[in-house]
């Protein structure tokens, strides 16, 4: 029996989250950026795509760009609380899903015809509820594999849904550039070019003996298997992150100690929102300073045991920030805070001097009620 | 300086304080083992300024003075110096001569006036602990502290010395399990409270320098943000960690009413072969006991290593029932350190703290060790 792979891109994600937030942007030019000096686009609204604003653009260009446009910083907090719900609707249907950012995750729907019916009616299905839950647009592709699902959300944007059967794979492939395939970058792509071979079905009559003599033995038999939709990479649930961290440039560097360590507890309790959301432990907090004169230093601790609890982790950052001398005329730049040695939540070591059930209920409210809705004051140790 | 020394006093000398040489280099002259005449006697010392140790040995001194040699080259040496009874010391221009039967060695020195001051007691002591009662009281609580690369609170990698009503507290904890050891002290001043954060890693040292001697108490002394232990020949100071130790008699179960009486080498050694099943992550083993029967089932699985399920029997049956999982290693870090054929572990609910003490015949040596342990919570 063959596969059935489900892929899910959330539409010009974090401007869609804030023209859902304020109905007042609706239809206007949204640009979510770093609007620091040295800020980047990170996600334009369809309406702003229009006036050539895409992604990874330096904000000052995109201002010129389009001069109307309303440009507004991340708030990844919301845009992960988003996310969440949208993997919830997701893992409703199968264990197996592997989110791939925050606007994008793969499920597999192979065997659970019994449980939700065929493929093809839960992918209309999953394309139907997002909106209606989240409010939020999407587009989703069905496909035989990881490559034709992705390929077929891609072709179904924005906010359609696009099925792509086995025996259709070969057509649909036939007329994209190659440059659209999974794993060709722009280099593979230009000596492709350079060859005369712009579109799959021209890749697809290169022998793979050919292939080979141009790209090695492996990479050759990579273009040879993609060229004919040919994918069998699996779907990794909650893909094991061998870190999570939090970082923020900041439009002037800070110079009062407490609200440096403020910040690094704000930045632990954000990551420890994602631990919480994959349901995760770590084992490993990191934190990294960045000084006025671009030096950084990083440092780390690992922990008797593995948890998720926000109190230890932020007390244990700002230990880490306590370690970290600033030097003399400093600010500090660039503050993160992450998590490594992370393992599924199967366990809990509870804490002597720390409420276990605190550090669940302190998740649970901001993820219930928004990351703004509660922070950590310092202990006053410090 | 000039001086006869008895041979083994003077490797006792070095080997003592050699637990104090400074092994990082930032600062050559913590390398070096200082040599001071005092009277009768030779003074050897050593510090890593976290730590200093002294220690006098009897000798016949011709020439007074001081000299700092090299530690690492000394420490080995006197070791595998030819079996003679004494061994000459004098200190020439730039070098210490080392004269031992058919042997001498010339060693060069370190400058004196570089070695730092070592703090000094000036008060009287405030107490005296037995020896015996304070290795043990080392042995039974360090353990639990956490080192230094888990934390950057120090709080925690210190052992808690909580001077009260006539005795010593001491209490270490990792955040997840807690030793607490009470021993007398005696002439400690009426009324007197007082409470003072000493590096778990140093009091191992003191314990192995306090385990070579022969005295009846240490006296202790604190001043100027150190404590220092006095005992027989040997000085040891220590630099107390200037942080604030969590009010461990809170964490402390006072009426857990489910008691399982066990006896202790057995339920050692089963939680030793059901550490092995246990998932590596957690490292749980799970206990069960049920209620007017004296079987304790131990087990452990996972997918990696299988499984495992072995019964101990209870000296007595439980009032309750109960299903909790340890990290076995905790339980384990305890009972190894214990002496008394039972132990008595007083459990409430699988989420709460459990409290593991000596029953039984209770040993000497386990007089005044409480041991607080939180659950696994498996999900």
């Amino acid at each position: 029996m063959g596969r059935w792979i489900l892929h899910v891109d959330m539409d010009a994600f974090y401007a869609a989250v804030e023209q859902l937030d304020h109905p007042e942007l609706r239809g206007k030019p949204v640009i979510v950026a770093g609007l620091g000096p040295r800020g980047v686009v990170a996600t334009a609204s369809y309406e702003a795509r229009a006036f050539g604003v895409h992604s990874a653009m330096p904000t000052a260009q995109a201002r010129r760009l389009c001069p109307h446009g309303v440009f507004l910083p991340p708030r990844f907090e919301r845009y992960e609380e988003m996310a969440e719900k949208v993997r919830a609707i997701l893992r409703s249907y199968s264990p197996l899903m592997e989110p791939i950012s925050l606007d994008e995750a793969f499920v597999d729907l192979t065997g659970t015809e019994l449980l939700h019916g065929p493929p093809e009616r839960v992918a209309q299905e999953i394309h139907e509820r997002i909106p209606k839950e989240t409010g939020l647009s999407c587009s989703v592709g069905l496909g035989p594999n990881k490559l034709m699902a992705k390929l077929a959300s891609d072709a179904a944007k924005p906010g359609g849904l696009r099925i792509v059967r086995p025996e259709e794979v070969l057509d649909f492939l036939a007329p994209l550039p190659v440059e659209d395939l999974w794993g060709v970058g722009p280099k593979t792509a230009a000596r492709l070019r350079e060859k005369g071979i712009h579109t799959v079905a021209e890749l697809r009559e290169v022998s793979l003996s050919l292939l080979q003599s141009w790209f090695g033995r492996k990479g050759g038999e990579v273009l040879w298997r993609l060229s004919r939709g040919l994918d069998d990479d699996p779907v990794v649930p909650t893909r094991p992150a061998k870190s999570l961290s939090h970082e923020t440039t900041y439009p002037e560097d800070l110079f009062d100690p407490q609200e440096i360590e403020a910040e690094v507890r704000r930045l632990s309790l954000l990551v420890v929102d994602r631990v919480q959301a994959q349901g995760l432990l770590a084992q490993t907090v990191q934190i990294k300073v960045r000084f006025s004169d671009f030096t950084t230093v990083t440092r780390q601790t690992h922990l008797p045991e593995p948890t998720d609890h926000p109190l230890l982790i932020a007390e244990e950052a700002v230990g880490l920030l306590a370690r970290v001398s600033i030097p003399e005329g400093q600010g500090v730049r660039l503050l993160g805070v992450g998590v490594a040695e992370l393992s599924p939540a199967r366990f809990r070591a509870l804490p002597l001097f720390a409420d276990d059930r605190l550090g669940q209920t302190i998740g649970e409210i901001r993820k219930k009620y928004g990351p703004q809705a509660l922070d950590l004051a310092g202990s006053g140790q410090n | 300086m000039n001086a006869t020394l008895r041979r083994e006093d003077l490797e006792f000398g070095v080997r003592t304080v050699s637990h104090a040489l400074g092994g990082r280099t930032a600062m050559p002259i913590l390398s070096g083992i200082k040599l001071t005449t005092l009277g009768e006697e030779v003074e050897f010392a050593a510090t890593d300024l976290e730590k200093a140790i002294r220690c006098r040995v009897p000798a016949q001194v011709r020439a007074r003075g001081a000299t700092v040699l090299p530690g690492q080259v000394v420490s080995q040496l006197v070791g595998r110096l030819p079996e003679v009874p004494e061994v000459e010391l004098e200190s020439l221009d730039a070098q210490t001569r080392l004269r031992c039967g058919p042997s001498t060695f010339e060693l060069p020195v370190l400058s004196a006036e570089e070695f730092p001051q070592l703090p000094e007691p000036t008060t009287d002591p405030l107490g005296r602990i037995p020896l015996p009662q304070l290795l043990q009281a080392i042995a039974q609580t360090a353990f639990a502290a956490l080192k230094a690369s888990e934390t950057t609170r120090l709080a925690l990698t210190g052992v808690d010395i909580v001077f009260k009503e006539g005795g010593a507290k001491f209490a270490a904890t990792n955040g997840y399990r807690l030793a607490i050891k009470r021993v007398p002290v005696s002439d400690l001043p009426d009324r007197y409270e007082g409470a003072f954060l000493v590096d778990a890693s140093i009091l191992s040292d003191l314990h192995r320098v306090l385990s070579g001697i022969v005295a009846d108490y240490v006296s202790i002394y604190t001043e100027a943000g150190q404590i220092h232990f006095q005992a027989g020949p040997v000085l040891f100071s220590a630099r107390l960690i200037q942080e604030q130790f969590p009010d461990f008699e809170r964490v402390v179960p006072k009426d857990n009413p489910i008691g399982l009486f066990l006896p202790r080498e057995e339920f050692l050694e089963t939680l030793r072969r059901t550490e092995l099943f246990a998932a590596e992550e957690s490292g749980a083993v799970t206990l069960r006991a049920t209620a007017q029967s004296t079987t304790l089932e131990v087990s452990a699985a996972s997918r990696e290593r299988g499984k495992s399920l072995e019964v101990v029997e209870l000296v007595r049956p439980p009032a309750r029932g109960i299903e909790i999982a340890f990290k076995a290693e905790y339980l384990i870090d305890a009972l190894r350190r214990m002496e008394s054929d039972q132990v008595a572990l007083w459990l409430s609910a699988p989420e709460r703290a459990g409290l593991l003490e000596p029953a039984g015949n209770i040993a000497p040596e386990d007089e005044g060790f409480l041991y607080v342990c939180m659950p696994v919570r498996l999900l």
